[in-house]
């Protein structure tokens, strides 16, 4: 699976829906994501993992978008940039999202029976 | 004190004035988000450490976001105008929208109740967010807005005062 835009890319990894997120995060983006997952029949226990190492900028309603995301899905959040991890400080949001040192380990931990 | 000196530059204008003050008019455009944070952005780099200096634009950047989507309803007829002053212990900006305004008061923190916040903004049919004017005042040190609600000051202080060479 491979979003057109440069800033998304899917790969699903067993059962677990892995979104890696690059560059500059604007709403735009975001809603495209949430559209995305809206896409699934919402039965299907969707396991979400994003990866945003390479995010050197989050607008806020990108991160409102992380949140809608996160109270509709199981969420993981990986590899949180320097920039990412202190907007969602600022927002004193961070304890709100399940954060994963690497994807590797979130998939394991989503994928664990 | 010298005059007011007016330019034209980029589709915008910008009056340097004699007090100091540097105001910027811009259209209502979304692409011009990104050349008023580029504008004042390169003006506060010299003052400010790299951290702050991304703090300082990331609230900006929010505050014109705000001024182009809720204050002036995305119309493209309509302005935004930007101030900045830079004065010895701190850092003022001004923006300025043409909407109807709005209470910032009745803008939920949304950390305070993140669950009951989602659930109120997805039942007024807002689109995902709300936390940026909430982020914009833990970065500056001051957010005032005027009466009506469409002008916002925001100021920050510099950790080391200008040398006044």
């Amino acid at each position: 699976m491979k979003s057109i835009r440069q800033e998304i890319r899917y790969e699903t990894l067993g059962e677990v829906l892995v979104v890696r997120l690059k560059g500059r995060i604007l709403h735009e983006v975001a809603e495209e994501l949430m559209s995305f997952l809206a896409s699934f029949d919402r039965g299907a226990d969707l396991r979400v993992v994003i990866n945003l190492a390479e995010v050197h900028y989050m607008s806020s309603s990108a991160i409102g978008a992380l949140v809608r995301i996160g109270s509709e899905n199981r969420l993981k959040l990986a590899e949180l940039s320097e920039v990412v991890r202190k907007l969602l400080e600022l927002g004193e949001i961070l304890p709100f999202f399940e954060i994963a040192g690497s994807e590797e380990q979130a998939v394991k931990e989503f994928s664990a029976p | 004190m010298t005059e007011d000196r007016v330019e034209k530059l980029d589709g915008m204008e910008i009056v340097t004035r004699g007090d100091g003050w540097v105001e910027l008019v811009a259209p209502n455009q979304v692409e011009f988000l990104d050349k008023i944070e580029r504008l004042f952005g390169r003006l506060v780099d010299a003052e400010f450490e790299e951290g702050e200096r991304d703090e300082l634009r990331y609230a900006l950047n929010e505050i014109c976001q705000n001024a182009w989507e809720w204050g002036n309803r995305k119309d493209e007829g309509r302005k935004i105008r930007v101030s900045y002053c830079l004065f010895a212990g701190e850092v003022v900006f001004k923006i300025e929208d043409e909407g109807a305004g709005f209470d910032p008061g009745k803008v939920p923190n949304p950390s305070e109740n993140l669950r009951g916040f989602l659930v109120d903004r997805a039942a007024a049919g807002k689109r995902p967010g709300g936390f940026g004017l909430h982020m914009v005042k833990k970065i500056m040190n001051q957010v005032v807005f005027n009466e009506k609600g469409n002008i916002v000051i925001l100021s920050k202080e510099l950790k080391r005062r200008r040398s006044s060479s």
